[in-house]
């Protein structure tokens, strides 16, 4: 079933976007607002010996200079409370020690200048996970290690199935830091209105969870703390967490004056919180017939200097310790490491793309060594209906298989006739890779409300990020229920103040849970039209459909109703024609027993995914080009099919960066040395494979979902890097396993295969 | 261009069709000129290196990433701005285009590649290959869509001003 939809697709905020009219938090600073600068730390570990902060007032135009000791001393975090406003004691290169506010940028930049910081080297940095964990490695946290605690899974006798087994087979990974790259830089503005109300416009992704950081930072009750966001430039995880707001608001209730302040994009790739480095082992007891038995899998997630979600992204590792594969015998470790860097955070599907990475190279190593087809192997392995996830979920349907069924027909066929390579030394391969993914859980809530000309409001806490859930998705759920047209129903979103409470637009989970919660609210809307309709043509409500704008009895258009009229009526006897809609994902049951330090235990409304690349690998070059790719995803229900789409082809673009060319780089002194967009690369209109086919698979609709859609924001970005290592080892044979796949790591494998 | 005592100068500019007057400092960019001396936001902060594309803008006919180019360098020059591109023919037919096409997600980028594409639908004619398509948008960044949706919407764009037979 496809959703009306008006000329111009389904979202209501694309004309104004396109035409440059749309208002993003850099646009909406008022013009006599103050420039605030973050003043950074150059070298780390280190103690701040010396800011002058007397030169740095003195320049002109500077109004205000905040240091440690000027701003709260309450330490922020979602899992531990742990990062300072503005720091003493350096941990990474580019944290923040000082802020300045001005009348213009120049000025702030002038007085950052003046502030000449001297900081204290207090050691040498960990810069990578393996001098982390080395013998002696400088302690990022006095006292404590740099290796912590494992989010854990142990589940039935491991060690017995590995002493049992007809093989063992081992595989280890390494993937680098990559960043979110939304275009739009992280900004916020600030302001303390005259009646005490700190009032924050900024692209959030979450802006409750800033507005409760932001209330204990100036021990202020919730509800005079208000967090807008305008038009999103972008976020991809990057934007879950506190961003500019805490400096932006620090700089406003000293100075009294609105203050803005933005990210620059060397700021972006130096102090973030993008996706974490990996190092990642699996290892497998496997039985003659290719059946896995057991699995142990050990991880090291690079963190950086703060906690920030880190638990939450171990804990995501070790549900992925098997991929979508059926082990019964599981050990899974998934460290964090702390390191001298800037701290990593969520980045669409957190540890997705390296745990799909891992499992796809070891399932083919696996394959390999028992002279089996990797196809086949995986479909003898496959998650399926009746069987139980790695923390003892129940796996609720055979999308898994469905999923590879679909990819493999489109794989036989490519094989039949690849694209021809364009010259002798370009050889061409054909790789498979599966993954599983879910839909996050979490909270949401709507309240709709019926208008007197029939039109409906609805205001949702859930935050339009781009993907379309909010403006799109979210309006159609709405207006289907009601039998309207998206283009009645408005969407009010984005603002703490004026709409009720969501987690966060995060997790594969908007539509999923702002949906349900929205439709809820249309439920309660429906029941009191109904019953006023009902009670009107003494009519049994069973028998009541909405259609066209009005109620009408089913298969009786004479008897319809105008919903404006019963709005109206309804009003008039009883009271205003309002619904909530509140939602709380349900627990999903496993075993407690087997998990440890597993904040996140189980995959909620679990997905299957399978891509196919054909690649043309140049074996002078180590260059990599993409003719054919296939993109096959367990959607459920496809409630918006353009914001669906978009989100694949989006995925697919952005996971072929992480697996071709994205990768942080950082010296020896633990600064990043591609801090800006031509050094860090991301993917060009000229990189994108030349034939994107995209398949969803709707036939396992959710149970818990709205209309039966199951979350698809993040897993689209998962699977490239593996499938394009399965091209490559199929196209010459050179197993790679290390990400990203760049050239020269290709060449350097392909002379290591030559004798 | 005027000089004023506190080194900022006073350009006379033509920005959207209409003589502006705007004060910079030697080292304002065209960028923020237009941003905050003008409230043009239409082209927005992306990179600041000039190699995201967000911040185009036409100058003198051309498109120009304008986070490279200091605002003094134009003084006396045409700015066209990417409000005031998606009044214009070419520029109602590709933010149409767009639009249906769903290569607005979060947006930000999307105006940088209206301006960079109205300035070349002309030469690429009715009917662009991909290929060439590729080669005029190659120094626009789009984190979101994958690029699929703004090529299917310039080839619609290119054959529309075709049939429609319009110039800008």
């Amino acid at each position: 079933m496809t959703a009306p939809h008006s000329r111009f697709g389904g979202r209501s905020d694309a004309g104004a976007k396109a035409g440059g009219r749309a208002g993003y938090t850099e646009d909406l600073a008022p013009p006599d607002a103050l420039v605030g600068v973050v003043v950074r730390a150059r070298s780390a570990p280190s103690r701040v010996a010396e800011l002058d902060v007397d030169a740095a007032a003195a320049v002109a135009g500077v109004r205000c200079v905040l240091t440690a000791a000027d701003v709260p001393k309450v330490r922020m975090g979602i899992v531990e409370q742990d990062e300072p406003v503005l720091a003493t004691d350096v941990r990474y290169v580019g944290e923040p020690i000082a802020l300045i506010a001005a009348t213009d940028l120049d000025a702030a930049e002038a007085g950052a200048v003046a502030l000449a910081p001297t900081l204290a080297d207090t050691g040498p940095p960990a810069v990578s996970i393996e001098s982390a964990m080395a013998e002696g490695a400088p302690q990022v946290v006095a006292g404590e290690g740099n290796v912590k605690e494992p989010s854990a899974v142990e589940r039935l006798d491991v060690d017995r199935a590995f002493a049992d087994a007809h093989a063992v087979v081992s595989t280890t990974v390494r993937t680098a830091r990559v960043h979110q790259g939304y275009i739009e830089r992280r900004a916020a503005i600030a302001a303390f209105t005259e009646e005490g109300q700190l009032v924050v416009t900024m692209c959030s992704q979450a802006p409750f969870q800033v507005r409760q950081t932001l209330a204990s930072l100036f021990s202020m009750p919730l509800n005079r703390v208000t967090v807008r966001v305008p038009a999103f430039g972008g976020g991809f995880g990057g934007k879950l967490h506190n961003g500019m707001a805490p400096y932006a608001a620090c700089l406003a209730r000293v100075t009294g004056q609105t203050v803005r302040v933005a990210s620059t994009r060397s700021d972006e790739l130096q102090a973030s919180n993008p996706r974490e480095a990996s190092i990642v082992t699996l290892e497998t007891a496997v039985n003659e017939s290719g059946d896995l038995q057991a699995r142990r899998a050990v991880g090291y997630y690079d963190s950086g200097a703060y906690a920030v979600d880190t638990a939450f992204i171990t804990s995501m590792g070790a549900l992925q310790s098997g991929g979508p594969y059926q082990i019964p015998a599981v050990r899974a470790r998934i460290h964090a490491v702390r390191t001298h860097l800037h701290s990593t955070g969520s980045f669409r599907a957190p540890s997705g793309p390296q745990m799909c990475f891992a499992n796809e190279v070891h399932i083919e190593d696996i394959a390999a060594g028992l002279g089996l087809s990797p196809v086949e192997l995986r479909r003898r392995n496959l998650m399926r209906a009746g069987g139980l996830g790695p923390t003892g979920q129940s796996i609720e349907s055979d999308a898994a298989l469905a999923v590879l069924d679909e990819a493999e027909a489109v794989m036989a066929a490519w094989q039949g006739s690849p694209t021809p390579p364009p010259d002798p030394q370009t050889k061409v391969g054909i790789g498979l890779a599966m993954s599983w993914w879910f839909t996050a859980p979490g909270h949401s809530s709507a309240t709709l409300r019926m208008e007197e000309d029939g039109s409906a409001t609805l205001f949702t806490g859930s935050t339009e990020i781009g993907t379309g859930a909010v403006v799109s998705g979210v309006r159609v759920i709405v207006a289907r229920r009601l039998g309207l047209v998206p283009e009645q129903v408005h969407v009010v979103s984005g603002n703490t103040e004026t709409t009720p409470p969501d987690f966060g637009s995060e997790g594969s989970r908007t539509l999923y849970g702002a949906g349900t919660a929205a439709m809820r609210a249309a439920d309660e809307v429906r029941a009191i039209l109904a019953e006023e309709y009902a009670r009107r043509l003494e009519a049994s409500l069973s028998d009541v459909r909405f259609t066209d704008g009005a109620l009408q009895i089913a298969g009786s258009p004479e008897t319809a109703v105008a919903i404006s009229e019963l709005v109206g009526a309804v009003s008039m006897a009883s009271g205003p024609v309002v619904g909530t809609g509140r939602f709380q994902a349900e627990p999903v049951a496993f075993d407690s027993a087997c998990a440890t330090n597993m904040p996140l235990p189980t995959f909620n409304e679990p997905t299957f995914h399978c891509h196919v690349a054909e690649v043309h690998l140049d074996t002078g070059l180590g260059r990599i080009s993409i003719p054919r790719y296939l993109a096959v995803h367990d959607t459920g229900t496809v409630v918006d099919r353009q914001s669906v789409i978009g989100q694949i082809e989006g995925g697919v673009v952005q996971g072929i960066g992480q697996a071709l060319f994205e990768e942080i780089m950082v010296g020896e002194n633990g600064a990043t040395v591609n801090d800006s967009l031509v050094d860090y690369r991301m993917p060009t209109i000229c990189d994108i494979p030349h034939e994107l086919v995209v398949k969803t698979v709707e036939d396992f609709p959710s149970r818990t979902g709205p209309l039966g859609a199951k979350g698809i924001g993040e897993a689209p970005v998962m699977l490239a890097p593996a499938a394009l290592a399965s091209a490559i080892r199929n196209a010459a044979g050179v197993r790679l396993t290390a990400l990203p796949l760049s050239a020269d790591r290709v060449l350097a494998a392909l002379r290591e295969q030559r004798p | 261009m005027t000089s004023s005592p506190a080194g900022s100068s006073i350009l006379t500019l033509e920005v959207n069709a209409e003589p502006r007057r705007v004060t910079v400092a030697a080292t304002t960019l065209l960028v923020d000129a237009l941003r905050d001396g003008l409230g043009l936001t239409g082209v927005k902060h992306g990179c600041g290196t000039g190699d995201c594309g967000s911040c185009t803008a036409m100058v003198d006919g051309q498109a120009v990433t304008t986070c490279l180019v200091y605002a003094m360098e134009c003084d006396d020059m045409a700015i066209v701005t990417p409000e005031h591109v998606a009044e214009s023919v070419i520029g109602r037919i590709l933010v149409e285009e767009f639009v249906t096409a769903g290569a607005v997600q979060c947006g930000i980028c999307i105006p940088g590649f209206i301006v960079q594409a109205a300035a070349v639908l002309d030469e690429l004619g009715p009917a662009p290959a991909p290929a060439e398509i590729k080669d005029a948008l190659a120094g626009n960044i789009c984190r979101c869509t994958g690029y699929y949706p703004i090529i299917a919407a310039v080839i619609a764009a290119a054959a529309r001003l075709a049939a429609e037979g319009g110039a800008s």
